[in-house]
This record gives C-alpha cells, sequence and structure tokens, in this order.
C-alpha cells in the first residue's frame, strides 16, 4: 500500500478530524463563508470613516472567533462528540489544542477572505510588509479569542447558556479591543489590556494602512506567523504516513 | 451470604478464559456508590470480573445499568467507594496509557456526521496508537463483517440508526481493547450481526479479553456472558452464572397462552406453579417440571372460562430468569401462597434471595 493511499484513509488527529468534518460540509462551509461575507459587506463596501469600518470588522472578528467557538465547544458538549473525544486515549491538551487549532485555521480562511477583500475595496497597497502588519495580529487575535472561547464554553452548561455568556464577552473583547470605549473609572486599568490586545493592534494596523503610514519592523509578528503555519503544518501532516512507520 | 459476595465466587464456567489465577482481576468494585437524586443512581455495588470473563448485567429500565457502565467506563465518578481496572484506581485511570486498554460502546452512537464511516473508524483506532496497515485490514474484515463494506465510504450522516450502532461496534472490535464495555449492544442490530457479534464476544472470551455488557436482551447474554448480575433499584440484587442458571431453568417450562378474547382469570392453585402473570390476553406461568403441569394449568384455565386460542410450551432460558428476578415484586404479590421465586440450590439460592423483595 503506498504512502498517498495510507494518507488517504482518515484523521489520525483531532485537528484533522475536525478539519475534514468542517470541509466535508459544502453546503455548511458554503454558508459559514458565504454569511460572514455577507456581513462584513457594510464595513468594506459601504461609504463608512475608517475608523467605523474598521471597528466592524474587529466586531465580525471577535464574534466570528470567541463566540463561534464558545458556541461550538457547547454544541460539540451537547451532541456527545467532546464526551467522545475525552474517552479516547488523547491527552485532554493535545485536544484542546487541536480544537483551538482548527477552528482558528477556519476563522482565520474566513477573516482573511473579508480582509483581502477590504484592501482591495479600500486600494490598500499589496505590499509584503503590510501584509505582514495585518496577518501576525489577525493570527494572534483569532487564535487567542478561540482559545478563550473554548475556555468559557467548558464551563457553561448547555447552548443556552453558551449563547448568553459568548454574547455578553464578545461585549466586552469590543471593549478590550478599544472599538468600544471604556467607561471612564476603568480606563486606567483597561489601558494596557488594550494595548497588549492583538485585535487592537489589528485595528490599528488596519487603520494605519488607510492613512499610508508604513508598519513598524518588529519579531513578535513574524515569529507568530511562523509557530502558527509550523502548527499548522505539523498537524496537518500525517507524519507516521510520510515516514511509513510500521 | 451477600449476592455480590456470590459475584466474587462464582467462577465463570461455560467460557474457557485460560489459567484465571495468574490473572488481575479486570474489575473490582466496593460499596460503588452514585447518586444523581433520590432513587437514581446505584449504591453498594460490590463486584469481581476476573481477566477474561464475559459478565453480562440484567436490569429494568432506570434500575441503574447504565450508571454503573458510566463508572466503569470512566465517563463518571463515583460518589463513594472504590472502582479499580486492572488494579489501577479509577481517579488514575485518565492517563492515555490506561484508556487504551479499556473501550465503551454507548447506546447512542456518536460520530463526526461529515466524514464516512471508515474515516469515523480510522481516527478512533489511530487514536488507541494502531498502526495504518493494521487498522486497515481490521477494518475492512469488521465492516466486511457487519455488512457495510459498500458503505464504509459514505458519510456517516447518511447511516440509518443500525448502521450507527454496528459502526460504534465495529470501530470497538477493531482496537480489540483488553476491557470493551458494551451498553445495549444488541439494540438496531439485524440478526446476521447480532450472531457475528456473539461470535466475537465469545473468540475474545478463548483470548482472555474481557467484556462487560449492559442491556435488556437476555437471549444475547446467554450467548455470550459466562455470568450476569440483576441490577434492581440501583443496587445488583443477585449475580449467577448463566450455566447453572440454564441448568436450574431447564428444569422448568415456560407456558404462553393466549385468549381469543382478553379474560381475567384467578391463578389457579397448582402444585409446582412457580409464576403466574397475565397481561391483557396473553398469560405467561412458569411451571416446575413435572410432566402433567402444562395439562393441569390449561384445565384450571378451561374451567375459569379462558378462551384459549394459542398455547406454546418451551424450556427456561435466560429471559426468564430475568422476568423471575426483575418481576419479583410483582411475582412476589401474585405468588402469595408460595415461599420463593428463584429455586433453592447454590449459589443460586443466594442471588435468588437479593432478588426478591422483602
Amino acid at each position: 500500500m503506498s504512502a498517498r493511499e495510507r494518507r488517504s484513509a482518515g484523521p489520525s488527529n483531532v485537528f484533522q478530524l475536525e478539519m475534514t468534518d468542517s470541509l466535508g460540509n459544502k453546503r455548511a462551509l458554503a454558508l459559514k463563508l458565504g454569511l460572514t461575507l455577507l456581513m462584513s459587506l457594510p464595513f468594506v463596501l459601504f461609504a463608512l470613516p475608517p475608523e467605523a469600518k474598521v471597528a466592524g470588522l474587529i466586531a465580525l472578528l471577535t464574534f466570528t472567533s470567541f463566540f463561534g467557538a464558545t458556541v461550538g465547544i457547547a454544541r460539540r458538549r451537547s451532541d456527545g462528540r467532546l464526551g467522545r473525544l475525552r474517552n479516547l486515549p488523547i491527552g485532554g491538551f493535545s485536544i484542546g489544542t487541536d480544537l483551538v487549532l482548527s477552528s482558528s485555521a477556519m476563522d482565520m480562511l474566513q477573516m482573511g477572505m473579508v480582509l483581502a477583500l477590504y484592501a482591495w475595496a479600500n486600494g490598500l497597497p499589496p505590499s509584503p510588509a503590510l501584509l505582514l502588519e495585518i496577518a501576525a495580529p489577525l493570527v494572534q487575535a483569532v487564535t487567542l479569542f478561540n482559545a478563550a472561547g473554548l475556555l468559557v464554553g467548558l464551563l457553561l452548561r448547555d447552548n443556552k447558556e453558551a449563547h448568553l455568556a459568548g454574547a455578553l464577552c464578545v461585549g466586552l473583547l469590543l471593549v478590550l479591543s478599544g472599538q468600544i470605549p471604556a467607561p471612564a473609572t476603568a480606563q486606567a486599568i483597561m489601558a494596557p489590556a488594550i494595548r497588549l490586545n492583538p485585535a487592537f493592534r489589528l485595528a490599528q494596523a488596519l487603520l494605519g494602512a488607510g492613512k499610508g503610514l508604513s508598519p513598524a519592523p518588529g519579531l513578535l509578528g513574524p515569529m507568530s506567523l511562523v509557530v502558527m503555519a509550523a502548527a499548522l503544518i505539523q498537524r496537518s501532516v500525517d507524519w507516521r504516513a510520510v515516514f511509513g512507520r510500521r | 451470604m451477600e449476592a455480590t459476595a456470590v459475584a466474587r465466587a462464582a467462577e465463570p464456567e461455560r467460557r474457557p478464559g485460560g489459567d484465571r489465577e495468574k490473572r488481575v482481576p479486570a474489575i473490582v468494585a466496593r460499596a460503588l456508590a452514585r447518586a444523581y437524586g433520590p432513587g437514581k443512581g446505584v449504591e453498594d455495588i460490590d463486584l469481581e470480573i476476573p481477566e477474561g470473563e464475559c459478565f453480562g448485567i440484567l436490569g429494568r429500565n432506570g434500575s441503574g445499568k447504565s450508571t454503573l457502565t458510566r463508572l466503569l467506563s470512566g465517563t463518571e465518578a463515583a460518589d463513594s467507594g472504590s472502582l479499580a481496572v486492572f488494579g489501577v484506581p479509577a481517579r488514575l485511570r485518565g492517563s492515555p496509557a490506561m484508556k487504551r486498554r479499556s473501550c465503551a460502546v454507548f447506546d447512542r452512537s456518536v460520530f463526526w456526521e461529515n466524514l464516512s464511516g471508515r474515516e469515523n473508524a480510522y481516527f478512533f483506532a489511530r487514536s488507541y496508537g494502531m498502526e495504518d496497515g493494521e487498522i486497515q485490514e481490521r477494518l475492512a474484515f469488521f465492516f466486511d463483517l457487519a455488512g457495510m463494506d459498500e458503505r464504509a465510504s459514505d458519510k456517516v450522516a447518511e447511516y440509518s440508526f443500525g448502521m450507527r450502532r454496528k459502526l460504534g461496534i465495529l470501530e470497538a472490535l477493531a482496537v480489540d481493547p483488553d476491557l470493551l464495555i458494551l451498553d445495549e449492544p444488541s439494540i438496531g442490530l439485524d440478526a446476521a450481526f447480532k450472531l457475528s457479534l456473539t461470535a466475537q464476544i465469545r473468540e475474545r472470551t478463548e483470548r482472555g479479553k474481557t467484556t462487560w455488557i449492559s442491556g435488556n436482551d437476555p437471549e444475547f447474554l446467554e450467548g455470550t456472558a459466562s455470568r450476569v448480575g440483576f441490577m434492581e433499584k440501583g443496587r445488583l440484587a443477585a449475580c449467577a452464572g448463566v450455566g447453572e442458571l440454564l441448568r436450574d431453568l431447564r428444569k422448568t417450562q415456560t407456558v404462553l397462552v393466549e385468549a381469543e378474547v382478553p379474560t381475567r382469570v384467578d391463578r389457579p392453585a397448582l402444585p409446582g406453579l412457580r409464576a403466574f402473570e397475565q397481561d391483557g390476553d396473553t398469560i405467561s406461568a412458569v411451571i416446575d417440571g413435572d410432566p402433567f403441569g402444562v395439562p393441569r394449568l390449561m384445565d384450571a384455565l378451561v374451567r375459569q372460562g379462558f378462551p384459549i386460542r394459542t398455547i406454546e410450551v418451551r424450556r427456561g432460558n435466560l429471559r426468564d430468569a430475568f422476568l423471575l428476578r426483575t418481576l419479583a415484586r410483582t411475582l412476589a404479590r401474585l405468588l402469595a401462597r408460595t415461599p420463593a421465586v428463584m429455586p433453592a440450590s447454590g449459589r443460586d439460592t443466594e442471588g435468588a434471595r437479593h432478588g426478591v423483595p422483602r
């Protein structure tokens, strides 16, 4: 049996399992991508102030990644898939990271598509520096929000609680990303958290690019992209099949 | 003697499992309890199952079978008592290495719907550390055994209830765990696969692998288990070897009498009539091995004006043992004039004592 045949036999880890499941339902995938695009249209195409456009895109990102992860994990628990995974001889950390990675990958696909459309519609220069400036905080924000959404979802009992808590947390995250003004009394406390929030940095990058500002070089951005790419490759490939370990 | 003590003492007698003396018990439960509320859950479960035994658990709906099965599988934690699987306490069973030794198939089958049956099963086997070649060989065999080889590449979303049940079971059979836990395995299965599953379980037992089967299908357990436990109101009411139960019950005759029109009759006062129950137009009775027992019963029914349409007489089986125990409360009321529900012989006497409500 060739390595190719063995690779196609089925998923070898939770990341591959979730990705195959997400990409396996073409209708659901088209709806997911189509609805995200549809929801982004007002912020991409309409004649709004740049701040409003960017705030809308950050809200969409937060909703897609955090709310999606919270509701997703609650749904997996209610339909028994989470319990099934926990019963398997796989470590809990491995299950958690694979779930975060797979939902982050789907969200990056959705938001990457939206941001590409935004860049095209708003005449942003397609330079590698700008790509890096936007891609790095996008990857960081999506991964962070997915991880946080998963943790919040695990604390909740059912889908109803997940929807309610998810929506409330999205509001809080929008405050923490600087898109909704924080109350005056809490601004001093929230300012450091806002500056650390990758969604805030993504908003700054989008606004800066619109004004033609050149991004400041740094190591964190490229590093996070390298780490994410390495993680995705590591989990996407069935290494046992590649090296033919029997 | 406690019924649970019987459980420890009894040895599998029908299915050889090799040299049992050298093996650690697969399951040891002591005073195990898990409560969901008043009268719900299980309590005071004492059980010891040697490695290489197929143990069945029977009980009415809500008797605690599934709770006990979930405790054994590690999906739920006990409130009190102790449980060890292959000598490892329940609290330490979370490691992948320990989880690899057992596998549970529950009555509710959960799959990734957009993946094919083969892909689901492949992932399951990979998570148990199996290698590609072995997985593909075993899956090909078990999909064929289940008559699903032509549908293996179809999405699970397109599977029927029975196919999903088969998929869950064949996944577990393919990984061949040391302890296989099956919850209501026979539900939704076609007769052919049920027979194949029976053969597979017996073959596992012969290889020294342990199987736990919880269910409501005495016929299935009769073909697979070497011992059965009877759950009643969250307690392990009795435990006995299947062979022993059958030997005893085969001295009896089970009679099913159907009426032309539903007609209520009183329980006849006949010697050797051990159980008698009327449900609508059907009477079920268990009679001791008296050759004139059946004619006497028919005579008594006709005298009461019972319009007999059909009569079915057969030897006792595990279903009768199950009914005799689980319907003990009803039967005790019906059999107010007879001293015991179950026969008085050996270990079974102990089981019967605990099966009869006080």
